[in-house]
């Protein structure tokens, strides 16, 4: 590889003019001729039976056109075949016999504007028996508690155990156990734009769908079998999506509900969720309890892990067992200890259906191991960085749950965060309420989720030497599309400004798994694009050197044109290759991209297995005052460095780097989707659901790390979703540091502060 | 969610607005940061609104004969935090002021709009259609309380922000109806009763707020504390107005108002009276601080637990006293005081 010009520079983001000037059109923009308006009548109850539904009322008000309810849902689905089709079936339909969460779908009017919609509500009587509903996973797991589906025992959807190594042997050979409980609440990703579903059959009952939901490839798998049309006859055109973080990643609801209402008015519809249905409804990252033991010996280095997870799925649980597997694995593979046990129990319960919000199921699960790791440091009187070097997973490993680690930089994280900080100078010698913390993590860079886990790409040279990149890979706000376009650009040697990426539209652009993460697009969908845009680069030079009778290897690429090694006066611009490669000979310079990921899945009992080509690491450092009369936490500096193998956009990774911290800051000092004892959730809005402000947010250092990944873009590896991963125990070790109290449940509020100080004095003036 | 459909009217007198609010159903619209959010959510759907800002003058913040200041209830928060008339006197006005949904509310809101700032709660303040499965609760004109359950009353939480301070002071409001005018002092215009905040009869407008010269030697502090830095209620606020004898600097008078704690804006009545006549030290501090947090009774609301709300309530009032005494010390109180 030669020098990179365009790979590896902090430019601009391609959408960012537009996005700022508030061009770019999100799918709440589209307006089409005649189009109804959608509201959903959703369950009072967090757990009841549905005895009747009536909607005669509502449907003859003036201005409704169309009404539906769980009677007009897909009859039979075809669940076998969904089933087989991907791991798990999204949600997809109205309630019927029995609601499960408050917030669940019942009824939804189209009409012809929003008002009359909502209002239309009030006219439909739903009678409900209502059930005692349970939503915390470990009541739920009791006998006697609620059951929420006939066919789960003890609201179990699913557990697994596995182990890896000599568990029992590994503690008999520790000098010390620790054993402790840590715990994680429901939080909400709290996405800038409400979902928006939009659907218009044409006069030949084609069906369209606009959306910003962020699995169309999934949806246009499912969708068909759903509402019995054949798969040519549906496509999605997914819009500027206003970020997504994976809230109820895959649901298939509003897309029901509106193909339904459009069909029996025979308008357009238009769903858009007010901020109250996106907390009660679009999926919250799961909470989750961990029970953890450790065993150490007195050298620091850890000889037995035994992990006990439990998480609620929500009242239907889709992806809450591709969420443990995908976070324990990660958790498993940090360090190398190689006796590991695995209990997993994904429990249902009556709130909404739970989501992986960020970095795929792994917070619960790593806030245990990082706090302990941290706690195991002070008990052994040892420091958390030489405690973490001791043990980490290096490159060259192949880990206990069997990731290959290609390359990391990890060593290197912490070093950069540790200098940052001034580890040395401060850890344990700050003034009194100050204090530092660190923590580290992993997570894969892509995962083989799917039998095709690969990406496929197109890279178009167009008659005026501009570039198109033809890819099912998209834009949710992580800057996909920028480094998608920049490598186009390096390639085929034009500025970034000269590519274009098409529309994401089922029906036109090649299949790709979509983001599932901010990394696996760069990983996947970058090699392809690259791989597309040498193909056509290749095609380039075989025109070229027809143009000018040389070979294709006397041309290289030029600013721009195609000139003659040996003879530079003899030069054709791209534009002029590409034009006449359409219109003289016609054939287009346009070149495929297919990469395959050399991986294999999970096996789906043990865990076992290279699921990803590469692995992203992080470490984080953190300073903070914290406020013993309020128990108000202040972070003064935070250093988050990750190992990215190559920065393809060093500000963008940066980007990503700071916002994932940022984001994660609120689950772990504020935030909390609170429900009560009857399954409501009583802060529904931005004001009590306490989302951090920019002025929540203090100084973030940011470090790129670049380890270069073999089997990535110019080494390039996923830099997404990884650094929110040990933000909560690095601030739990440093508020440690700075007042003397392991907070062990998130999130860490003022309240919970208090609480362990008022005991830790106690503790401390008890009579012996 | 959107509005719903109501008439609108932009009355040019107080007079015109009064007989408008005279008829049914009919409420003030002032600022709209609250009054707009209900009526989304459907919380209340009245017939009418009567937006006051169109008045004219009723924006406006004047000196008193007395020394004192007269404030329309127009006048929006920022314009109250940022007016050097409110700022160099009414300093803690000012720092509540700004405070209300910082930073951006005040910029919409006013100061009448706040002190008619209805109480709050997790199950009255949601949507008419999150509320379907509810028993109506005593604000809704029902029978029971779903924050605390058996509760024989509504505990719908007092939190504006402007009230503690405005009390301290012992500020008096007007209320202007067709049948003419009462002057009240604000501490007595809060029923606390949830169910209904306030004396205002339909009809009324709260016109005129007045707010006496501090006493001399007196000095005042306004602590707010929330979780989070921007657009937050309190969880406790604090008010002290905080006079100090000029011989032997010892406290003369006290006068210690609680928000977010109840139903009201609550005075500490025992930590006034553990305060004055006494010479201030840091023992009296914490004395006056912990009869503060127990002569109040909070209750786990909005997400804060009464704990909780407990000690912050002790550690503001600690530092509110701290404060005040410094600058008592300084000099740097009422300036009538320390000519
Ligand atoms: C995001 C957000 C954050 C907030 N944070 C805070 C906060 O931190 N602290 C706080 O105290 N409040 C807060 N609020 C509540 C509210 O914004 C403020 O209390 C504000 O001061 C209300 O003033 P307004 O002019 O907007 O009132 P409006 O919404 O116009 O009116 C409020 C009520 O008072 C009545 N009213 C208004 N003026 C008069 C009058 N002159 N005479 C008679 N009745 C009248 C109205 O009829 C209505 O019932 C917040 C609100 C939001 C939306």
């Amino acid at each position: 590889m030669g020098r990179l010009s365009v790979v590896g520079t902090s430019l601009p983001r391609v959408d960012a003019w537009d996005k700022v000037t508030g061009r770019a059109e999100y799918a709440f923009d589209v307006e089409l001729p005649d189009m109804l308006h959608v509201k959903v009548l959703r369950s009072a109850y967090a757990h009841a039976r549905i005895l009747s539904v009536d909607t005669s009322k509502a449907q003859g008000l003036p201005g409704v056109r169309a009404v539906i309810t769980g009677a007009d849902m897909p009859k039979d689905p075809p669940l076998e075949a969904l089933r087989n089709e991907l791991y798990a079936v999204p949600p997809f339909s109205l309630a019927t016999d029995k609601a499960r969460y408050t917030g669940e779908e019942i009824a939804a009017v189209a009409a012809e504007d929003e008002l009359t919609a909502e209002e239309a509500l009030q006219w439909i009587r739903v009678e409900y028996e209502p059930l005692p509903a349970v939503i915390d996973p470990e009541e739920a797991m009791k006998p006697g508690a609620p059951q929420i589906h006939d066919d789960a025992e003890n609201n179990i959807q699913y557990e697994n155990r596995t182990e890896f190594g000599d568990v029992e042997k590994g503690f008999a050979e520790a000098d010390h156990v620790f054993e402790d409980r840590f715990s994680t609440q429901l939080v909400h990703p709290c996405t800038l734009e409400r979902t928006v579903c939009i659907a218009a059959f044409d006069s030949s009952g084609y069906l369209t769908f606009y959306d910003n939901s962020i699995d169309p490839y999934k949806q246009s798998r499912y969708l068909p079998k759903l509402l019995g049309i054949e798969p040519s006859r549906l496509r999605i055109v997914q819009k500027a999506i206003g970020s997504n973080f994976g809230a109820l990643q895959g649901n298939l609801t509003p897309y029901i509900m509106c193909a339904l209402l459009a069909k029996k008015a025979g308008r357009p519809v238009k769903l858009v969720y007010t901020r109250e249905e996106e907390f009660i409804n679009a999926g919250p990252r799961h909470m989750g309890v961990c029970y953890l033991r450790t065993g150490v010996k007195n050298d620091g280095t850890v000889t037995a892990r035994d992990i006990r997870l439990i998480t609620n799925a929500g009242a239907y649980g889709y992806l809450g067992p591709a969420m443990m597997t995908s976070g324990f694995t990660p958790c498993a593979g940090l360090y190398r200890c190689p006796n590991v046990r695995f209990e997993g129990k994904c429990v249902y319960t009556n709130t909404a259906v739970t989501s992986p919000y960020r970095s795929f199921g792994i917070v619960p699960p790593a806030f245990a191991m990082e706090s302990m790791m941290n706690i195991i440091a002070e008990e052994l009187g040892m420091d958390p960085v030489a405690l973490r070097l001791k043990n980490i997973t290096r490159q060259g490993d192949v880990t206990v749950v069997g990731q290959e680690i290609s390359s990391s930089g990890l060593p290197e994280c912490i070093e950069k965060t540790v200098a940052h900080i001034g580890w040395k100078e401060k850890r344990g010698r700050l003034p009194p309420n100050r204090g530092v913390g660190m923590a580290c993590g992993m997570f894969d860079s892509e995962v083989r989720n799917a039998p095709f886990a690969g990406s496929v790409a197109y890279v178009k040279l167009l008659e005026d030497g501009r570039v198109k990149v033809i890819s099912g890979e998209f834009e949710w706000g992580q800057g996909s599309r920028t480094v998608l376009s920049q490598i186009a650009a390096e390639e085929l040697g034009v500025p970034l400004e000269s590519v274009l990426f098409s529309e994401l539209d089922t029906a036109a652009v090649p299949y790709a798994l979509g983001p599932y993460g901010g990394g696996p697009v760069t990983l996947r969908g970058g090699n392809a694009v690259r791989l597309a845009a040498v193909e056509a680069r290749r095609q380039l030079f075989a025109v070229a050197a027809g143009m000018l009778s040389v070979g294709p290897d006397d041309l290289e690429l030029k600013d721009q044109k195609v000139v003659v090694r040996d003879d530079p006066v003899r030069a054709l611009s791209s534009a002029q290759v590409a034009h006449y490669a359409k219109f003289i000979l016609a054939e287009e310079i346009i070149g495929r991209g297919h990469f395959e990921p050399d991986t294999v899945m999970r096996d789906p009992k043990t865990y076992y297995g290279n699921y990803s080509s590469g692995y992203t690491f992080t470490a984080q450092t953190v300073e903070v005052a914290v406020d013993p009369e309020t128990g108000q936490v202040r972070i003064l500096d935070f250093a988050s460095a990750i190992d990215l193998g190559k920065a393809i956009n060093p500000m963008a990774a940066d980007g990503q780097n700071e916002g994932c911290v940022g984001q994660e800051l609120g689950p772990i000092l504020l935030e909390s989707l609170a429900y009560d004892k009857q399954g409501r959730v009583v802060n529904p809005n931005l004001v009590d659901y306490r989302l951090p402000t920019a002025l929540d947010v203090p100084p973030i250092t940011s470090f790129l790390v670049e380890s270069h990944e073999p089997h990535g873009p110019y080494g390039a590896k996923a830099c997404g979703q990884v650094s929110n991963i040990p933000a909560a125990a690095a601030l739990a070790g440093a508020i440690y540091d700075a007042v003397g109290v392991w907070i062990k449940d998130q999130p860490i509020t003022p309240d919970k502060i208090l609480r362990a100080l008022a005991e830790k004095e106690k503790r401390e003036h008890a009579p012996a | 969610m959107r509005l719903p459909r109501f008439e609108y009217s932009e009355p040019g007198t107080l007079e015109e607005a009064c007989s408008l609010l005279a008829q049914a159903d009919t409420k003030v619209l002032a600022g709209g940061t609250e009054l707009l959010v209900k009526l989304k959510q459907k919380t209340i759907t009245p017939r009418a609104l009567v937006n006051i800002k169109s008045i004219p003058h009723l924006d406006r913040i004047e000196e008193t004969e007395d020394g004192g200041l007269s404030i329309g209830p127009a006048t929006t928060l920022h314009a109250a935090a940022t007016s050097p008339l409110v700022r160099d006197r009414f300093g803690l006005v000012a720092e509540a002021a700004a405070a209300v949904g910082k930073p951006r509310i005040p910029y919409m809101a006013t100061l009448g709009g706040n002190l008619c700032l209805d109480g709050r709660c997790f199950y009255y303040n949601q949507s008419l259609l999150w509320k379907q499965s509810l028993p109506p609760c005593y604000k809704d004109g029902g029978h029971l309380c779903h924050v605390v359950q058996g509760s024989d009353h509504c505990n719908a939480l007092f939190v504006a922000d402007t009230v503690p301070p405005l009390i301290a002071l012992g500020a008096e409001v007007t209320l202007t109806g067709v049948d003419g005018e009462t002057r009240m002092p604000l501490e007595d215009f809060y029923t606390g009763r949830g169910e209904e905040v306030n004396v205002l009869q339909p009809g009324q407008v709260l016109s005129r707020i007045r707010i006496p010269a501090p006493p001399p030697y007196s000095t005042g502090v306004y602590l707010k504390h929330s979780l989070r830095e921007a657009i937050d209620f309190a969880v406790v606020g604090v008010a002290l107005l905080l006079t100090v004898s000029p011989e032997d600097g010892t406290c003369r008078d006290a006068r210690v108002v609680l928000g977010s704690v109840a139903t009201r804006p609550l005075r500490a009545v025992a930590a006034e009276a553990a305060l004055r006549g006494k010479a201030l030290d840091e023992g009296l501090v914490r004395t006056a601080a912990t009869l503060a947090a127990k002569e109040t009774h909070p209750v786990s609301h909005l997400g804060v637990s009464a704990t909780y709300k407990r000690r912050v309530i002790e550690t503001l009032t600690k530092r509110a006293v701290r404060q005040a005494w410094r600058q008592a010390v300084a000099g740097s109180g009422s300036r009538e005081g320390w000519r």
